[in-house]
């Protein structure tokens, strides 16, 4: 049974190094000349490492642009997303009104409504409306998020009932409450909701895709991708790796400084409750 | 409950309503407008400029083209293979990891959520040279064991095999922390009971841990085959949905006779044959499993 053991450890970091491997690939290939890079048998360490890459990337694209376009969108998701979440997360964990029920279970249900059918008319709308190819366009329909709505009542509703009691006998007005008290003993909610909303923004990359039309509303995301690669061909190493690396450093070191709350957000709105 | 009675409780409850209405305007006008919008197009021969009723058309066209039931066969394929294969893993991992330290148990937590975490765009741009068979790390590797260089994104197995590995490198991540979650909420007495009772550790997996992670495994199937079943971004990026569609998916189909060709009824269609799918799984779900799972 030890052996068995033994064995499982083994193939455990065996998964875990093959799974973080390609992060350390992409960042060992940003810092590389394309030629170096390219080179079989692989140089497994940085050959004659160079910041060159991200030198051209910047040089060549709108790269500022488009990391101020994703900060903007994110910026914009995470304050209506984790405002909106909380408002209803509050009103469905903790008050009782009629229809309560059928609301919760009718939002809800739009977790379940693939993103994809709505995708064409979406899309139109954005257009008669005049906001293709904006910002607004981009984090609109992230602004309401079924998943955080929920992860939200979960949380809210565990809350105890009679310091809101005391506060209501006390006349305080329900804006009052919800600003005053419910959202300041809700900070580990408010901090795994704003996490999720700004991973999820920052990595969006279908919709992002298709609303922008130009380099003005196009995320870093999305132009990094339509800069490396076309149909499954890598166009410049150099400049997708460094471009990738520009993506995947902001979430990495938000995971690194947040972990515990991404564990707790993850378990919390899976399943129990 | 009278009527009056009714009014007076809804007016007593008037800022409940003020909360959620934010919420409730985003679903109108982003879920539900353009899911009845979605389903009323595939009834029309739509693109940018017009939009003209032809009823049944879209779909009897689209269930002719032989590219709607390759793209329906893919779809499958990656959700009949991932779904075990990623619930497999992640519960694997998190056995192993249950049995370490807390200190140990966070840092593989964290090692196998650092690649969920960076974004599948990142994940597959790396992966696209990790797969090139000519400078690719895949093939140097397989050239070490005497194996000859496969064009990972250029046949058609080989393709859909690259997709499966890059799939399952972003998505265990997340299941392994709910797989841990659900191992921790195990009470440790029950296992001591057993063990008194001289159970070894494969009748301690089948009779106490499984049935007990029954919940968590439904849970993690459903919303997996939702998941996969949209699968899109891995194929976009890394074969484009080739070689010779062998990779495509529904999703796919949906960007590029939208997007690509503006025909927007017969994406619809697409989108719509989606929507019974999930509908159909989230049925189930309901029917069958619900009475097992507790939210």
């Amino acid at each position: 049974m030890k052996l068995l053991f033994y064995f499982s450890l083994i193939v455990l970091i065996f998964l875990a190094i093959s799974l973080l491997f390609p992060l350390y690939w992409m960042f060992k290939g940003s810092f590389e000349m394309m030629g170096f890079a390219m080179k079989i048998p692989p140089f497994f360490l940085p050959h004659n490492p160079t910041i060159q890459n991200y030198v051209n990337i910047f040089i060549q694209y709108p790269v500022i642009r488009w990391i101020l376009n994703s900060s903007i969108v994110a910026i914009f998701t995470v304050g209506m997303s984790v405002v909106f979440s909380c408002m209803a997360g509050y009103a469905f964990g903790k008050k009782d009104f009629p229809g309560k029920n059928i609301l919760f279970w009718l939002l809800l249900s739009t977790m379940m409504i693939p993103f994809h059918i709505t995708l064409i008319p979406l899309f139109a709308t954005m257009k008669s409306l005049g906001l293709y190819d904006t910002l607004p366009a981009v984090f609109l329909p992230s602004a309401c998020n079924a998943g955080g709505m929920f992860l939200a009542r979960q949380y809210m509703s565990t809350l105890p009932s009679d310091i809101l009691d005391a506060a209501r006998m006390d006349g305080a007005g329900e804006f009052k409450i919800f600003t005053l008290i419910v959202i300041p003993i809700s900070k580990p909610l408010v901090a795994a909701l704003s996490i999720f909303a700004f991973v999820g923004s920052w990595e969006n990359f279908l919709w992002p895709l298709i609303i922008s039309g130009s380099n003005s509303s196009r995320t870093l995301t999305v132009g990094v991708a339509t800069i490396s690669c076309a149909g499954g061909a890598m166009i410049d190493l150099g400049i997708a790796m460094s471009g990738a690396s520009l993506v995947a450093l902001p979430l990495i070191i938000f995971f690194f400084m947040f972990q515990k709350y991404f564990t707790k957000g993850i378990t919390l709105g899976g399943i129990k409750g | 409950m009278t009527r009056g009675n009714l009014f007076h409780r809804i007016w007593k409850e008037r800022s409940a309503y003020f909360f959620i209405l934010p919420t409730l305007i985003g679903f109108l006008f982003f879920s539900l407008k353009p899911l009845i919008e979605g389903i009323r197009l595939s009834f029309y021969e739509a693109n940018l400029r017009q939009q003209v009723f032809i009823g049944l058309d879209n779909y009897s066209k689209v269930f002719q083209d032989p590219f709607f039931w390759l793209s329906l066969k893919n779809t499958f394929l990656f959700v009949v293979v991932l779904v075990p294969l990623i619930l497999f893993i992640s519960l694997f991992i998190a056995l192993v990891i249950s049995k370490l330290s807390s200190f140990w148990q966070s840092f593989f937590k964290g090692a196998f959520y650092l690649p969920a975490v960076s974004a599948g765009v990142v994940m597959s741009l790396v992966w696209l040279w990790i797969f090139n068979s000519t400078y690719g790390l895949f093939n140097y590797i397989l050239s070490i064991f005497h194996i000859l260089p496969i064009t990972w994104l250029g046949d058609d197995n080989p393709a859909r095999v690259a997709i499966i590995i890059v799939v399952i490198s972003w998505v265990v991540g997340m299941k392994i922390i709910l797989y841990s979650s659900a191992l921790a909420a195990i009470p440790k007495s029950i296992y001591e009971a057993s063990e008194i009772d001289g159970a070894n550790s494969w009748q301690k997996f089948w009779n106490i841990t499984w049935p007990l992670i029954t919940p968590m495994t439904i849970f993690l199937l459903v919303t997996l085959t939702i998941g996969i079943s949209q699968i899109w971004e891995a194929i976009f990026l890394l074969t484009g949905g080739g070689p010779h569609y062998a990779t495509t998916s529904l999703v796919l189909r949906i960007y590029q006779l939208g997007f690509l060709y503006f025909r927007f009824g017969e994406a619809s269609v697409y989108a719509v044959v989606l929507l019974m799918i999930v509908f159909t799984i989230a049925f189930f779900q309901f029917r069958y499993l619900n009475k097992k799972l507790e939210f």
